[in-house]
């Protein structure tokens, strides 16, 4: 479904030497997973899923989302594939002058939908999140986990194959954390999307993501299976970031 | 003879000048205004638009609109006042010169309070294939409503001190009757009167933008 190929990303500074946020990553998400992409902070973890949500374009190769270089795209193109994926933030980046409703409703506006169609579709997202009698409130009244299901409501209201989650749970505590991805794992199984989600945190890996790759200083130096890639330990930053684990 | 009778109605008139001018500059400045605000905020690097000359230009205008004197200015527009009014004199045609010198000042505010916006939202704004046009209507302009009101309230007391100003020169209002009465005839009660209206005006304008400031903002 997505290969990415050889993505380089460099950032100048205006004068200073310039930075590599990634350097040649190669790897392959399919459909249906839940890809997680770890690595430590600077890994260039963010990067890597702002070039997959167009939200970045690349220095050097390219990523290609059922066959099509997303890069390339223009225009109308461009739109119709910001619309065709979901982008759920660790901020959640909510509107704050819009209500619960509105705020889901948000993207389906965007699209122009018809009314009738927004009020059936905002509803059943609410209760897919489990916000029902939320819908009629604003934002700055939910709790961090409310937050982050209204922004995953959100990204799925345009029915998106796939969804690009940043740190989506790096705000929220243990608890809100399990629920949340427990939320992520109905949404792949229920609803058939693919999921890459970007995190720091080994349990996100563990408790849902069925494969993973690992970013050290921009250079992807492990990927696979989830259950590979934890018993084969191939490299010290695996090492480093799972065998803590063990030990605790 | 008492003093209500003897000015009262002069003072009301000027009071309604007064409010007639500030009301249309406010009205009209917001319609330059704002615009410019939105494009030199859209226009700048790392934001939705950008665009350097654009930016350049809009910043040379504001900061040369702010740095002429308001005196100067009402003096230098009387060709382009006669123009479009018809005269240079009046209430009417003093609304021209205030809207030039208040546009740039309320561009330069719109563009304060479009910053204050998490650049996080306009970007998932973007994620979910909003259009440059959707992302200012949608999401820039209803999300900093509070502050660009607050901004309202600013602009419109900066314009009642303008149009004290222009009153001097030929426009009514307040602030013809402070100079003619209070100055030239060293009618101190009448000047006192003025002030008095004048602080009054701009505590209401305050207090009404301020609650209904408050009153729209859901992010408290």
């Amino acid at each position: 479904m997505i290969e990415v190929k050889n993505l380089t990303k460099e950032f100048s500074n205006s004068g200073q030497q310039e930075f590599q946020a990634l350097k040649g990553v190669s790897f392959q998400v399919d459909q249906g997973d839940i890809y997680g992409v770890i690595g430590m902070s600077g890994a260039g973890k963010s990067t890597m899923l702002r070039l997959l949500g167009l939200l970045e374009t690349p220095t050097s190769g390219e990523v290609l989302v059922d066959g099509k270089n997303i890069h390339n795209l223009k225009g109308k193109d461009k739109i119709a594939y910001y619309r065709s994926i979901g982008t759920v933030f660790q901020g959640y980046n909510l509107l704050m002058q819009k209500t619960v409703f509105e705020n889901v409703a948000f993207p389906l506006k965007l699209s122009k939908c018809d009314k009738g169609v927004i009020q059936e579709r905002v509803d059943q997202l609410l209760e897919l999140v489990g916000l029902t009698e939320k819908a009629k409130v604003y934002p700055s009244t939910l709790s961090g986990g409310q937050k982050q299901r209204v922004a995953i409501a959100r990204a799925l209201a345009n029915r998106p194959k796939l969804l690009l989650c940043d740190e989506p749970t790096s705000a929220l505590d243990n608890l809100t954390t399990q629920s949340i991805l427990k939320l992520l794992q109905s949404i792949n199984q229920q609803l058939g999307v693919t999921i890459v989600l970007i995190t720091h945190e080994i349990q996100v890996v563990r408790s849902i993501c069925n494969k993973v790759a690992v970013l050290d200083e921009g250079v992807l130096v492990d990927n696979g299976l989830v259950q590979e890639v934890l018993e084969q330990q191939n490299h010290r930053v695996t090492q480093a970031l799972f065998g803590k684990e063990m030990l605790a | 003879m008492n003093f209500l009778d003897q000015y009262g109605e002069m003072l009301l008139v000027a009071t309604g000048e007064t409010l007639y001018m500030t009301f249309f500059s406010a009205l009209f400045s917001y319609l330059l205004g704002l615009p410019m605000g939105v494009l030199a905020y859209t226009s700048e690097k790392d934001s939705i638009a950008p665009n350097r000359p654009l930016n350049l230009i809009l910043g040379w205008i504001i900061n040369i609109g702010r740095s002429i004197p308001f005196m100067i200015l009402i003096v230098a527009l009387i060709p382009l006042t006669r123009l479009i009014i018809g005269k240079a004199i009046g209430p009417t045609a003093a609304i021209v010169p205030l809207t030039i010198g208040a546009a740039p000042f309320v561009a330069r505010m719109v563009e304060t309070s479009l910053k204050e916006i998490d650049r996080g939202v306009i970007e998932s704004a973007r994620a979910m294939g909003a259009t440059n046009f959707q992302i200012v209507w949608k999401v820039l302009l209803p999300e900093t409503l509070p502050s660009l009101l607050r901004g309202v309230s600013i602009a419109a007391i900066t314009i009642v001190g303008y149009t004290a100003m222009a009153g001097t020169v030929g426009g009514k209002g307040l602030g013809d009757v402070a100079i003619r009465y209070g100055y030239h005839r060293y009618e101190y009660m009448v000047m006192l009167a003025t002030i008095v209206i004048l602080v009054v005006l701009v505590q209401l304008i305050q207090v009404v933008f301020n609650v209904l400031s408050k009153r729209i903002d859901k992010n408290r």
